[in-house]
């Protein structure tokens, strides 16, 4: 994997995928119950203070720039640490995969598979997963590359024939909830935003090729995905209305039923949802990635038989674990299970200012 | 080694994919255009207009119905719509519904139970558009058969976007709308009603459809809401128009007047409507800007369109009724405590402090304090082809 080089636009191009995927889930769900028609401001303020997460994972990014996370984590940490600390890495972005596969499965059963059982549907879903985690790096950014386009294409032409119905009187007032809902909405914001960018680590950055254009790429990578959103928050919202989407489960999918445009383009909900479809099947496939190049280098696993059994005994766990484990699945309908992804993130986050740290105190001995 | 891997890749695709348990046919299922719900003896009989697939492909001189209408009765709607099956071949399919039809005792008491059944149906069609007889049952009305469309429902559909435009009496209202006005604070939802004309008893005979003279047809209008009982009340005509116009809905409404010097009327054709409502929460006022632009499409009257003072007196005529028609909404507004114009939502939006709407009943604590101010300017615009109008023995002013 060390061998893989991409181009910053690849590379930046997985940012809008990997940091859009908690929001669409779970995410929106918070911050609609939590913050009413504040979520616009509260996702305002979230963006602004995950910078300071965002600066935290680059700073990672930048020690020892021939490593992985891996690595990196050997080369800063004592032995016993390293191992725990990686663990934790590979725990946590299987569990990740887990919960963004499983909301994937539910949506798909809940809305186009009555009867159809779950274990089939995450078969079908699995079958792309597996087939991208096996791949590597150059792979991975560049199926982003083109995915990035089909999302832009398909965000646009929902944007535009969305516009035209939005109401300005579900918007206002803009601060409708207490400022301590406000301002607890924007940090969880700020966390499921910024938080999936630790994925990005298991890249090298002497990977990339030239680097001249690689800040500016991702400046506007963020920028985009965060302005994505927040578009995306205020159709829902100034199209349904505040008391509409509360009693929805998928708010977000709903507001697409809502297109209708030159009299006979209606009912494409199930078309504009592929962009959902892409942003969470490829998050999904490159947590599992993660996990996957973090468990291979910690055993400094060589056999290609034994990868190829790691791979498939993880693609079954994600797929199929959640399934199994919560059949009832009520709890991820409710807007508090965007506390699982955020104390997840985290729990990343501490890890990594604890890395910062550590390297400083080497670098400085 | 590669190949037999995408070999069985590909085999895996086929068993799962092809497999597709749950797939329908589109000739299996029954395309339903329209719904009509009503309550008989504490049990929901629901109607439903089913595309008769196999005979509307049928060319040549077949005068059978393009579609068949179903009842079904239950204790819920769903279980009603199921019942259906026992007398149906197809699957009913909801999601190309366009018209759905209430009955006023299902809006005055059951409308939880309907919209819990439409809107958790993920099939369900939210943009299908909600009407309310009070006159014909539901099923009277969809049993009818309609000149211009096959399916009745397209008609029904056609002709409330027609009629809200043109005539405004009639306002369009999807189930959406509806769910929304029901759950949001600060408005109540208004109807469109439906009734048939006449108590005909051929309406559902095909062969009425060869004479001239339809002897039933289906009749949309005025805008129904409710009064301070919770029932249903219908608006008059011009308070209906009004309406339409306080929401900008009404695109080419139609307005006449008596002549001065004579018998005789004009009426005169709504070109542009461009309306604004501000709440002013210091002075508990909402004003009501309207700016109507009409031409003149009939004009019998006396007077000279050339002359200025004429115009200008035309205008302040059609200002004076239309805020009159206005003005007498705002009272029916006051009177049946009823906000089905949606102040409150306004008031809601401008400033949330101003009246506390979870604790609060608006309709019967807010609305009362409210002034409202009503300012309407009219310009007529066009004149036609016609600078005088036509008099006997070719006698010209």
């Amino acid at each position: 994997m060390n061998k893989d080089k991409i181009n910053s636009f690849e590379f930046s191009s997985v940012i809008p995928l990997i940091v859009s995927n908690s929001i669409l889930g779970s995410g929106f769900l918070y911050l609609y119950n939590y913050s009413n028609k504040s979520s616009v401001i509260s996702m305002f303020i979230g963006l602004i203070i995950s910078i300071f997460f965002i600066l935290l994972v680059f700073k990672i990014f930048n020690i020892l720039p021939n490593e992985t996370i891996t690595q990196k984590l050997k080369t800063i940490f004592p032995k016993f640490i390293y191992y725990i600390i990686n663990i934790i890495f590979i725990l946590i972005s299987l569990s990740i995969s887990a919960l963004i596969f499983f909301r994937l499965t539910v949506f798909f059963h809940s809305q186009f598979t009555g009867s159809f059982s779950k274990y089939i549907i995450a078969l079908v879903l699995l079958l792309p997963t597996y087939y991208l985690s096996t791949k590597n790096i150059e792979v991975i950014t560049r199926l982003s590359n083109i995915i990035i386009f089909i999302c832009i294409f398909i965000f646009l032409f929902d944007a535009l024939s969305l516009i035209p119905q939005v109401d300005l009187n579900n918007i206002y007032p803009l601060i409708d909830t207490s400022y301590k809902n406000i301002l607890t909405s924007s940090l969880v914001f700020s966390i499921l935003f910024s938080g999936p960018s630790f994925l990005i680590l298991v890249i090298p950055k002497n990977n990339i090729k030239k680097k001249n254009k690689l800040k500016k790429y991702i400046t506007i990578s963020y920028i985009l995905s965060g302005l994505f959103l927040l578009i995306i928050n205020i159709i829902t919202l100034g199209v349904l209305g505040i008391d509409l989407i509360k009693i929805y489960t998928y708010p977000a999918y709903i507001v697409l039923k809502k297109i209708h445009v030159i009299k006979f383009i209606n009912s494409i909900e199930n078309l504009t949802v592929l962009m959902w479809f892409f942003i969470l099947m490829f998050t999904s496939s490159i947590s599992l990635f993660f996990s996957k190049s973090c468990l291979i280098e910690m055993f400094n696993i060589k056999n290609k038989g034994t990868k190829i059994i790691i791979n498939i005994i993880m693609n079954l766990l994600i797929a199929f674990l959640p399934l199994i484990f919560f059949n009832n699945k009520s709890f991820f309908d409710k807007p508090a299970s965007a506390i699982i992804p955020v104390i997840l993130y985290s729990i990343i986050f501490i890890i990594l200012v604890f890395t910062i740290l550590i390297n400083k105190i080497k670098t400085k001995n | 080694m590669k190949k037999i891997k995408y070999l069985i890749l590909i085999i895996t695709f086929i068993f799962v994919l092809t497999g597709c348990e749950t797939h329908k046919e589109i000739s299996d299922l029954g395309m339903v255009s329209a719904m009509g719900i009503e309550k008989i003896n504490d049990e929901y009989l629901i109607s439903v207009q089913v595309a008769n697939i196999k005979k509307s492909t049928k060319m040549g001189t077949d005068n059978s119905s393009k579609v068949t209408l179903y009842t079904g009765s239950g204790k819920t709607p769903f279980e009603a719509i199921r019942e259906v099956s026992t007398k149906s071949s197809k699957k009913l399919y909801f999601s190309h519904i366009k018209i759905i039809i209430l009955s006023d005792e299902i809006i005055n008491d059951n409308t939880e139970e309907i919209i819990d059944f439409f809107t958790r149906d993920n099939e369900g069609n939210m943009n299908a558009y909600v009407l309310v007889s009070t006159k014909n049952t539901p099923s009277e009305i969809l049993s009818t058969i309609t000149a211009f469309e096959d399916v009745p429902a397209e008609y029904i559909y056609n002709s409330i976007i027609l009629s809200e435009a043109s005539y405004g009496n009639t306002r369009i209202l999807s189930f959406e709308d509806f769910v929304n006005f029901l759950i949001k604070p600060g408005i109540d939802p208004s109807f469109t009603k439906i009734s048939l004309s006449s108590d005909s008893k051929d309406k559902n005979n095909t062969e009425t459809l060869n004479a001239i003279n339809l002897s039933s047809y289906i009749n949309l209008g005025n805008i129904l809401v409710f009064n301070k009982d919770n029932k249903l009340v219908e608006l008059s005509e011009e308070e209906s128009v009004a309406f339409n116009l306080i929401n900008g809905k009404s695109s080419n409404s139609i307005i006449t007047l008596k002549c001065d010097n004579n018998d005789s009327y004009y009426t005169l054709e709504l070109m542009n409507n461009s309306y604004n409502i501000k709440f002013n929460s210091k002075k508990d006022e909402i004003n009501i800007d309207l700016k109507l632009t009409y031409s003149i499409s009939d004009f019998n009257c006396e007077t000279s369109l050339l002359n200025n003072d004429s115009i200008k007196k035309i205008e302040k005529e059609i200002e004076n009724k239309i805020k009159n028609n206005i003005n007498s909404l705002l009272n029916k507004v006051i009177e049946y405590q009823s906000d089905f114009i949606g102040f409150g939502t306004l008031v809601k939006s401008r400033d949330k402090n101003y009246f506390d709407f979870e604790n609060n009943d608006w309709n019967k604590d807010g609305l009362s304090n409210i002034k409202f101010k009503t300012n309407v300017k009219v310009s007529l615009e066009n004149r036609g082809d016609l600078i005088n109008i036509v008099k006997k023995e070719g006698k010209y002013e």
